[in-house]
């Protein structure tokens, strides 16, 4: 792990630029530890891929205090990435339809019946690498490769919230109406996107689609 | 009820406060004031607490008709007018049932107008600044139109407005670091992903002059100019964006990411801008100029501390008789 300085109020720490559980762990485990740090002034933590931003104010903690905390906390990262179970979520996908006019195409794409397509995407639990683009938006790693589909061509000007959608290597949620150019398979009732309620989800939980 | 009417909206005008802190590993993008100094200075001048929400108000300013009585102050770069007359900048007014308040100028590109007791608008995890991208905050997550109307927490009475109106006069306000020069330094501290770029693209960054596109907005500000060299493209691995966070987008045009920025970002960043020079920004309208020079965190940090305590000061100096009355 390298800890980058990111203006005066910042820092990068950064690992492997790869996507991968083991990094995902690392990160999520590193991110846990400076939760629990009670360092004063931590205003951010940003997990990502393979780096954990932190934004701190510069008049309550000095850079070269939370760079020692980080240095520390990187010796026990192996361990304390094993021994935590990640909290997986499950959500209710209607596939196909209306709520995925898109299931049919990357069915065809991937030369399966849309069946097999819907066995595949819901038969295993996605890790949550990072939560960005939308509040609640998740980007998941590990879709099978079986299911890679191009984006759409030309993006809808709307996606209803609670959309199930592939992106070429990627699968993940529109949390709320938007824009966007992903295959769209199914969709949840789940409200992903209320400001009132602590999040469902966030970086370092896994997520499984089950069909109903 | 207390409060103000929108009569005119303005170019863009939204309630703010200093931002959305610690959500965004949400995904939720700070938003805030993009002129902190100014907005802390409008505040301050009314005797509110940092935390209070005010009007952000950009390019053309709005006008409002006072319910009740409030005491009303805009940064000190803002032209105001009381019922059609005009009053002198950067000072407490005290207003009553009916009176109407316009902003009549900006100078630069935006204005602050805090009410004392603030904006009361509900908070949405910890803020009442208008996230409009997420539709929420602010009122109903929007820029505010003609017939709106916004509640003012409880206001004080007319002997606390006489006070801050003489604390005004004997205040000096911290000093605003933009000029109307047309071509601005904006300062930065390289990286965190500065080693993707060539010594040749670090050198154009630093050196050459840039343009504010009209394509900038709250979110970013797009950038024309010379393009950055790399050293085999700028796209990463996503990471996390901070409010001054420049990136490198594929054509080599740098960007810098504002109040509304998303949280995350795929493309490597060569620089921050020093929080003390984001209120310089603020005040630049597409069209004009930008170059930017490198300093180092220590020297950025000496600027921060001072420029946080001139406006402490003031804010001290302001409400340092709230106890008497």
């Amino acid at each position: 792990m390298t800890i980058i300085r990111y203006g005066i109020t910042g820092v990068l720490c950064q690992f492997e630029s790869r996507i991968d559980e083991e990094t995902g762990k690392k990160v999520a485990a590193l991110t846990a530890a400076v939760d629990q740090s009670g360092l004063p002034g931590i205003l951010e933590r940003v997990p990502a891929y393979c780096s954990l931003m932190i934004r701190f104010d510069p008049r309550r903690m000095r850079y070269e205090t939370l760079c020692d905390f980080l240095k520390e906390a990187e010796k026990k990262l192996d361990a304390a990435g094993q021994a935590k179970e990640p909290k997986i979520v499950e959500i209710p996908v209607h596939y196909g339809g209306e709520d995925g006019p898109d299931l049919s195409f990357v069915a065809e794409h991937a030369c399966l019946s849309e069946q097999e397509v819907v066995r595949i995407h819901s038969g295993k639990a996605y890790r949550i690498y990072m939560i960005g683009f939308l509040p609640g938006f998740p980007y998941l790693g590990g879709l099978d490769e079986r299911l890679f589909t191009p984006r759409l061509s030309s993006p809808r000007t709307r996606i209803s919230a609670g959309s199930v959608g592939i992106g070429g290597q990627q699968t993940g949620i529109y949390p709320m109406d938007s824009p966007g150019g992903w295959q769209l398979i199914g969709r949840t009732k789940i409200t992903l996107f209320d400001p009132s309620k602590p999040p469902l989800y966030q970086a370092g939980d896994l997520i499984r689609f089950v069909p109903v | 009820m207390t409060g103000i009417e929108i009569i005119r909206p303005g170019i863009l005008t939204t309630v703010q406060d200093l931002g959305r802190t610690g959500h965004a590993h949400e995904g939720y993008p700070e938003c805030g004031a993009m002129d902190v100094l100014s907005f802390e200075i409008a505040n301050s001048l009314v005797g509110n607490s940092r935390t209070a929400a005010a009007l952000e108000c950009t390019a053309l300013g709005p006008g409002v008709r006072i319910h009740g009585r409030v005491i009303a102050a805009a940064s000190p770069n803002a032209g105001l007018a009381v019922n059609g007359n005009h009053v002198e900048p950067g000072k407490p007014l005290l207003l009553g049932d009916g009176d109407t308040l316009d902003m009549t100028a900006i100078d630069g590109f935006r204005a602050y107008l805090a009410f004392r007791g603030g904006i009361s608008v509900p908070e949405v995890l910890g803020s009442r600044s208008t996230d409009m991208k997420s539709r929420i905050g602010g009122l109903e997550g929007r820029r505010l139109k003609a017939g709106d109307r916004l509640k003012i927490g409880k206001t004080g009475n007319s002997l606390q407005g006489a006070f801050l109106r003489w604390r005004a006069a004997h205040a000096s306000l911290p000093a605003h670091p933009w000029t109307h020069a047309p071509s601005q330094v904006i300062h930065v501290t390289l990286g965190p992903q500065k080693e993707r770029f060539t010594e040749l693209g670090i050198a154009t960054f630093l050196s050459g002059t840039y343009t504010i596109s009209m394509d900038s907005n709250r979110m970013g500000l797009r950038l024309e100019g010379p393009k950055i060299e790399s050293d085999g493209g700028t796209d990463i691995l996503s990471d996390g964006i901070m409010n001054g966070s420049i990136q490198v987008a594929t054509g080599g045009l740098p960007i810098i990411m504002t109040a509304d920025h998303q949280t995350t970002g795929g493309y490597a960043k060569i620089a921050a801008v020093i929080p003390t020079d984001l209120p310089v920004l603020a005040q630049m309208k597409p069209g004009e100029h930008i170059r930017f020079e490198s300093v180092s965190e220590e020297n950025a940090l000496v600027c921060y501390m001072a420029c946080m305590e001139s406006v402490d000061r003031l804010r001290k100096d302001m409400m340092i008789w709230e106890k008497w009355i």
